[in-house]
């Protein structure tokens, strides 16, 4: 049997809630309030999720990415032809047919026009090796085919294709000083990749001026664990000004600084709006607690007791902060979960993503909207239960 | 022991107001016997409503003693006089005081919610609660679905249901027309005839004070006046 004072705390919950309609206007506004500081949070970690997962979820870890000593980006990394060479020789890198698992790459940026607002923006064109599309694991085709070596020949990832005008497949685009043919679009579920336009890294060099120059090196390892062997030789070669990583470090260490500058953003314009919709839950509960003096003040005399009163009061600003912060958890996936968005990358480039709400972050919106509701019902609360009865019975 | 259900000793009720001190009432003596239905009449102003709040534990005295059942309840704390009026009192208001988004049935439990009673128990209380007043027809019916005249044969159930022994009235039948009122009055009339309530009313209807079985005239603050009806 439910305690005394638990039963007459649900009582007078169950009144107060019951009571909501006859204040509506003001708990429905307050209820607004409350969606939008939610649906505003929820966007801004659903943005900055999204932007990480594409990042992420790219990386592998039994592939090696090389680049120049102090490199923090591929833009910013140089590798010359001669340390390839020596990284093809290096231990740790899996091998087929005694040839290395191994692509040197070039990285390069070049213009898409938005479909969204017809305006230029940066798209790297990635030079690969003959091995470059194997060593990305989830990458598969979906339109058309690869592009054959030595030819003018792209292909797209569909990030790109839904974004950017002109690179459907069969189009053909100026890119540099040459004209360029679609040939294929390919997926990678949704990650960073999808972003990027891949050519032949030998006819990249070449239309760039960059001969004898890349700015990456990806290598399959012949396990996880062969990283640490690699690293080793390449740390102990002096030929090799170059750091390894595995793939998943370097993606995960480049999608933390972005996302979390997006969620760090989000939560300060969150906690301001909060505030605003603090005053007005504050406002509608102070209200609630003056309409409902008599009712309150008769329950004490009947012999409810301060908690019960605080309670029930309290029970009503959290029914409207959850009921607030559902409809902005579920307004904020409706209209944004799945949105395709880009943004610039630490490449300098357009990363493509989209937004992507997770129940763990609808529960961290959700306890935003429980916080305003308890710190909202807190103080109101306690004037109920403090309400003198004397002179509130007999009012009408 | 003592056959008496309050006894007032030299009870004073004053109060500041813009640095004015107000005095109610001062040295108030006053014995209600158990089972007695006392009728309380007086000018606006008197004091009436003040001395049933003081009564019925919802107001501090500033002076004197308060006793009830020959323990004194004005030195009881908040919580300690909330459990003594769950127990041993029931109220009455002129504008009866339901819980508008309750039925009937809902605001008659209310005070049973104090209890330890369990849900069968505090249903047939309701029940019982209801029949006496003549209402059970009437059970899941809302406030706002009833007259005025049912709406205070509610706030009567209500006060009685949980079988206390004193129901303090402020002004019961104030806003009834008069076959409601007496019909409340007569309810008022059976629940100490034959059920041993102890009655206090606040009125300022002689109708509804010629029903007690005494009247006192309350005036600044001095019981002015003691009627023996019966």
């Amino acid at each position: 049997m439910m305690p005394r004072v638990l039963r007459q705390c649900a009582a007078l919950a169950r009144m107060n809630i019951l009571s909501i309609p006859q204040r509506i206007w003001m708990s429905v506004s307050t209820c607004f309030a409350i969606a939008l500081v939610v649906a505003v949070l929820l966007v801004f970690l659903a943005m900055g999720n999204g932007f990480k997962q594409a990042q992420s979820s790219a990386g592998a870890a039994d592939i090696a990415i090389v680049l120049r000593d102090g490199a923090q980006t591929e833009i910013s990394s140089t590798v010359s032809r001669e340390q390839v060479m020596l990284l093809e020789e290096a231990p740790g890198i899996a091998r087929a047919s005694g040839k290395p698992l191994l692509s040197a790459e070039l990285y390069v940026i070049v213009d898409g026009i938005r479909r969204s607002n017809g305006l230029k923006s940066n798209l790297p064109l990635r030079g690969l090796g003959v091995e470059g599309a194997a060593l990305r694991h989830n990458v598969r085709i979906v339109q058309g085919r690869m592009f054959r070596s030595g030819t003018n020949e792209l292909v797209v990832g569909q990030g790109v294709t839904r974004e950017f005008a002109g690179f459907d497949l069969g189009h053909t685009l100026r890119l540099g000083q040459t004209v360029w043919t679609v040939v294929g679009i390919f997926a990678d579920g949704g990650t960073v990749r999808e972003s990027e336009l891949w050519a032949d890294v030998g006819v990249v060099q070449s239309v760039f001026h960059r001969l004898n120059v890349f700015q990456t090196v990806r290598a399959r390892l012949a396990s996880p664990a062969a990283l640490a062997t690699l690293k080793s030789h390449v740390a102990n070669d002096p030929r090799l000004q170059l750091v390894v990583e595995s793939e998943a470090e370097y993606f995960s260490e480049q999608a933390k600084q972005s996302s979390g500058l997006i969620q760090n953003l989000g939560w300060p314009l969150a906690i301001i709006m909060a505030i605003g919709a603090l005053a007005g839950a504050l406002n509608t509960m102070y209200s609630s607690v003056a309409a409902r003096g008599t009712e309150i003040a008769t329950l004490r005399a009947i012999g409810f007791g301060g908690i019960p009163t605080f309670a029930g009061t309290l029970a009503e600003a959290l029914a409207l902060s959850i009921v607030g912060g559902l409809f902005g958890v579920l307004a904020a996936t409706v209209v944004f979960n799945g949105y395709s968005a880009s943004t610039l990358s630490s490449n300098f480039t357009q990363v493509i993503f989209t937004f992507k709400m997770t129940p763990a972050l609808c529960v961290r919106a959700l306890w935003l909207a429980i916080t305003i509701g308890l710190i909202g019902g807190i103080l109101p609360a306690i004037r109920a239960a403090r309400l003198p009865i004397v002179g509130m019975l007999g009012e009408q | 022991m003592t056959d008496c259900a309050f006894q007032l000793r030299h009870v004073s009720k004053r109060f500041t107001k813009a640095k004015e001190t107000i005095t109610i009432f001062e040295g108030l003596d006053l014995d209600i016997p158990a089972e007695d239905y006392v009728a309380i009449m007086g000018p606006s102003g008197s004091g009436k409503t003040t001395l049933l709040n003081v009564l019925g534990g919802i107001d501090q005295v500033t002076d004197g003693e308060v006793l009830f059942n020959g323990q004194r309840v004005d030195t009881l704390s908040e919580s300690q006089l909330a459990r003594w009026r769950a127990n041993n009192i029931g109220f009455i208001f002129q504008f009866y005081n339901l819980m508008p988004v309750l039925t009937a049935a809902q605001n008659v439990e209310l005070p049973l919610l104090l209890t330890s009673f369990n849900t069968a128990e505090r249903r047939r209380r309701v029940e019982i609660a209801l029949s006496l007043v003549n209402l059970s027809e009437r059970s899941g019916h809302y406030p706002r679905e009833l007259s005025g005249g049912q709406q205070q044969r509610v706030a009567i159930a209500r006060a009685i249901v949980s079988d206390p022994q004193v129901l303090l009235c402020d002004e019961p039948t104030g806003d009834l027309d008069r076959s409601s009122a007496d019909e409340v009055l007569k309810i008022l009339k059976l629940l100490n005839e034959e059920h041993g309530k102890t009655i206090i009313v606040v009125t300022h209807d002689p109708e509804a004070a010629a029903h007690a079985k005494r009247i006192l005239h309350l005036n600044k603050g001095v019981f002015v006046d003691r009627t023996v009806l019966t």
